[in-house]
């Protein structure tokens, strides 16, 4: 019997610590209202903390992430979502990085490629030159060699 | 009324301006006409800039120590209570004090940088001095005209207000001076890189030195971000020590963009290559430091750092302005003398990883900026209140910042111009092996959150790489001149100091990475509420209440609870996590916060509340491995130090510049 109520404690307890990492991932998500700068999770408020204990009792209740969400977002407005939705005019805030990042890429692989076809016209300065780079590049790999 | 301080202080100020003004008028016509004795007055009035804003920093601390509370400034941030360290320090605590502190920094700067430069950088120098004492004027009119820090109360007050509760850290001493001077000594490769611009002279010359100040400038930025995020760590309770908040992204942005300089310079002394990127890249170092001090120091955004709040956003905002067309339109007029003298030959090579670096550094920078000011555009424009916090930094940069990481890796062991097969398998063999077998045993002891284990693996190659690079550049040298291996190291490294030095901050930013990844994906926390005499468990620790206490400290009122903690080891010890009430600010308590360091695992304790029966509210964080944080800090700053330690002038100039002399060749 006894043996029975502690594996039943211990069961509740690790269900319990589930539901207290998952609430603090949502309350992660969420900025304090009240507050400048502080997410849900982090924030000393009586506001937050009231929150928080809403999160808690949601998930027992068996709502998900998305629903929870949604409820503080009707609430609160979608100002209360630390990542805005990615959805509508927000969506811009998502794409833009990454748009930024393909268009400096794209960029860069032009920038790199740009001057190989220019071998066909050779003049005696670019000829120079390559002679030099190829003085350059023998005494860079004496560098890189130990002497011996 | 006799003379005071404060009378002293202005009119220093006023002198101050006079003998900018006077830099700016001598530097840019002396930089013009080439007439050395323009250029010498110019000079001269850099360093009168700078005495007299020593002067007026003085006068200002002067005022603080006689507790002079006739000073506005003063009265409004200092008191007679309060211990006589935090007194000096209320100097930069507000609006006035930190921008007289700025234009101190730069000031000082710029006087110990003309000075060095005046003989190597005499047909820069007159620009240079322009430029600098062009920004100190901005300083100094909105110092001595719109946000005055000796500005006078109608009557002295019996005492003062006393510090801001949040500022009342030993952190306080440290961080926020730290930060301006970052940002203010990013002024100095600035005016070097436009001196070049403006004179023509875009050669090596002004790289040289301009690579030398970035870095620098580069150290205490990095040095002023680390102890910001030490203090948020310590004093503000959270259990974090990032929040992507508005200011500390302006405080990241100048980062993250001067090291894209720092790596992108070397392809520029290296191949002649990248030089309007590089300009552009010192220029918007430059305006990210002027905003970053205008975010933190007029409350333009709302963030828990805006401590000072008045009228100057507009000069600022108008100075900004100024800064990027004034900037611009000179990068403009020398477009044709920032053509490359060569061009890419691989996707694989040194110059290459370089380039990839910067698109990151700077990727990093732009989503930053975006998610800074979207809230705002989106109200602008849409009128929809949005808010972009933590998460979305941590999916946007979390990403970039990865592969910066395996960047790191790459970059150093790719070769320049071209990396063959023979190359790839000489030097890329090792760090992988060692990373799989790194990877493998962090999968073996139970990691299994994919994320966390590709950016510990990623951290492990950037490391192998370093050590490697060690590694073989000793053997080197300990072959072909028969030193022991020890003495080889030493001198390698003596011999090479920007590129060892530099792989010892790669090295630093390893540790740091690890610190990061660990403690964000590995943090607990938990809230209890604990009737007196019992405990709860957290991790691999139980708290328990032992009782509730209250004290007096100076001008404070300190309520704390004792808080028993066991570990799974049977190791036990109390902590004490606390409120503290300054007698001016009752109704702000500041939090103080209980750390126990074991084994690079904090417990992290904060006292949220308590009842009339002696129980107690604990928010309990396990952070692990955040030590790693400060100390890859230190690592980091030392690899900066070594890299910036002065060379003897024996050694030869590089190869690559040498042969790049245009020789005439008959064909």
């Amino acid at each position: 019997m006894g043996l029975v109520l502690a594996l039943l404690l211990g069961l509740v307890s690790v269900v319990w610590a589930d539901v207290e990492d998952d609430a603090r991932g949502i309350a992660r998500e969420l900025a304090c209202p009240v507050c400048q700068g502080l997410s849900v999770a982090d924030s000393p408020s009586p506001l937050a903390g009231e929150m928080r204990d809403l999160i808690r009792s949601k998930l027992v209740a068996g709502e998900n992430r998305d629903q929870i969400f949604g409820y503080f977002a009707d609430r609160y407005g979608d100002a209360v979502l630390l990542s805005p939705p990615r959805t509508g005019f927000s969506a811009v805030a998502w794409v833009a990085p990454y748009l930024g990042l393909a268009l400096a890429i794209g960029f860069l692989i032009w920038a790199v490629r740009r001057r190989a076809p220019e071998k066909a016209e050779r003049s005696s300065e670019t000829e120079a030159r390559e002679y030099l780079v190829e003085v350059d590049r023998s005494l860079e790999r004496l560098k890189d060699e130990p002497l011996r | 009324m006799p003379l005071s301080s404060a009378d002293l202080g202005i009119g220093a100020i006023y002198g101050a301006l006079v003998a900018a003004v006077v830099g700016v008028v001598a530097g840019f016509l002396g930089g013009r006409t080439g007439d050395q004795r323009l250029v010498v007055a110019a000079r001269n009035g850099a360093f009168m800039a700078c005495g007299m804003l020593v002067l007026a920093a003085c006068a200002l601390i002067l005022a603080f120590l006689n507790h002079d509370f006739s000073v506005k400034y003063v009265a409004d941030h200092s008191s007679r209570a309060m211990p006589i360290w935090f007194v000096a320090a209320a100097f930069y605590s507000g609006q006035e004090g930190s921008l007289l502190y700025w234009a101190l920094a730069l000031s000082i700067l710029s006087a110990i940088a003309v000075w060095r430069e005046q003989d190597r950088l005499r047909h820069l120098l007159g620009y240079a001095v322009g430029v600098l004492m062009a920004v100190e004027t901005f300083f100094l009119i909105v110092l001595g005209f719109v946000s005055n820090p000796f500005e006078r109360l109608p009557g002295a007050l019996p005492d003062g207000q006393g510090l801001n509760p949040l500022l009342y850290d030993g952190g306080m001493l440290i961080h926020p001076p730290m930060l301006l001077l970052g940002y203010a000594s990013v002024g100095v490769p600035y005016a070097f890189a436009m001196a070049a611009l403006l004179a023509g002279q875009t050669d090596a010359d002004w790289m040289r030195a301009t690579r030398r100040y970035a870095l620098v400038a580069w150290g205490f930025l990095t040095a002023g971000n680390m102890l910001g995020a030490w203090w948020a760590y310590h004093v503000l309770g959270w259990g974090g020590y990032w929040g992507w908040d508005p200011v500390e992204n302006s405080a990241i942005m100048p980062w993250l963009v001067m090291t894209a300089y720092i790596h992108g310079v070397m392809v520029q002394q290296r191949r002649g290559m990248l030089k309007l990127w590089n300009m552009s890249l010192v220029i918007a170092s430059f305006c990210l430091a002027i905003q970053g001090t205008f975010v933190v120091r007029s409350g333009v955004i709302s963030s828990v750092h805006s401590f000072a709040q008045s009228a100057i956003g507009p000069y600022f905002f108008g100075f900004l302005a100024i800064v990027v067309i004034f900037s611009v339109a000179v990068l403009v007029s020398r477009l044709p003398q920032l053509k490359d003298e060569d061009h890419f030959e691989s996707l694989a090579s040194r110059e290459t990883g370089f380039l990839l670096n910067n698109v990151l550094l700077t990727g990093v920078a732009f989503a930053t900026y975006w998610g800074t000011v979207f809230p705002i555009l989106s109200e602008a424009i849409r009128g929809v209140k949005a808010t972009v916090g933590p998460p979305f930094y941590q999916q946007v940069n979390g990403p970039l910042l990865l592969m910066l990481l395996v960047m790191m890796g790459i970059g150093p062991l790719l070769p320049w111009r071209r990396a063959t097969l023979r190359h790839v398998e000489r030097s890329f063999v090792v760090p992988l092996a060692v990373t799989g077998v790194g990877a493998t045993i962090l999968v073996v002891v139970g990691l299994r959150t994919p994320a966390a284990v590709l950016a510990l693996a990623a951290a492990i190659f950037a490391a192998a790489t370093v050590f490697w690079e060690y590694w073989r550049g000793t053997r080197a040298r300990s072959r072909s001149t028969g030193e022991n291996l020890g003495l080889a190291f030493m001198r390698l490294v003596a011999k090479a100091r920007p590129r060892y030095g530099g792989y010892l901050v790669h090295l630093g930013v390893v540790v740091v990475a690890v610190g990061i990844v660990s403690s964000s994906f590995y943090q607990q926390a938990r809230e209890f509420t604990l009737p007196p005499g019992t405990s709860a468990p957290i991790g691999r620790y139980t708290v328990s209440n032992q009782g509730l206490f209250e004290t007096r400290e100076s001008d404070a009122r300190v309520v704390s609870a004792h808080i028993g903690v066991f570990d799974d080891q049977g190791n036990a010890w109390t902590l004490a996590p606390g409120k503290v009430f300054h007698d001016n600010f009752a109704n702000q308590p500041a939090t103080r916060v209980a750390i126990e360091t074991r084994q690079l695992v904090d417990l992290y304790l904060v006292l949220a509340g308590w009842g009339d029966d002696g129980s107690v509210s604990i928010v309990a964080t396990v952070n692990p491995m955040v030590s790693l944080i400060w100390i890859g800090g230190i690592v980091l700053l030392f690899g900066t130090l070594i890299a910036l330690w002065p060379e003897r002038k024996t050694a030869v100039p590089p190869v690559a510049v040498q042969l790049r002399v245009p020789v005439p060749v008959e064909a």
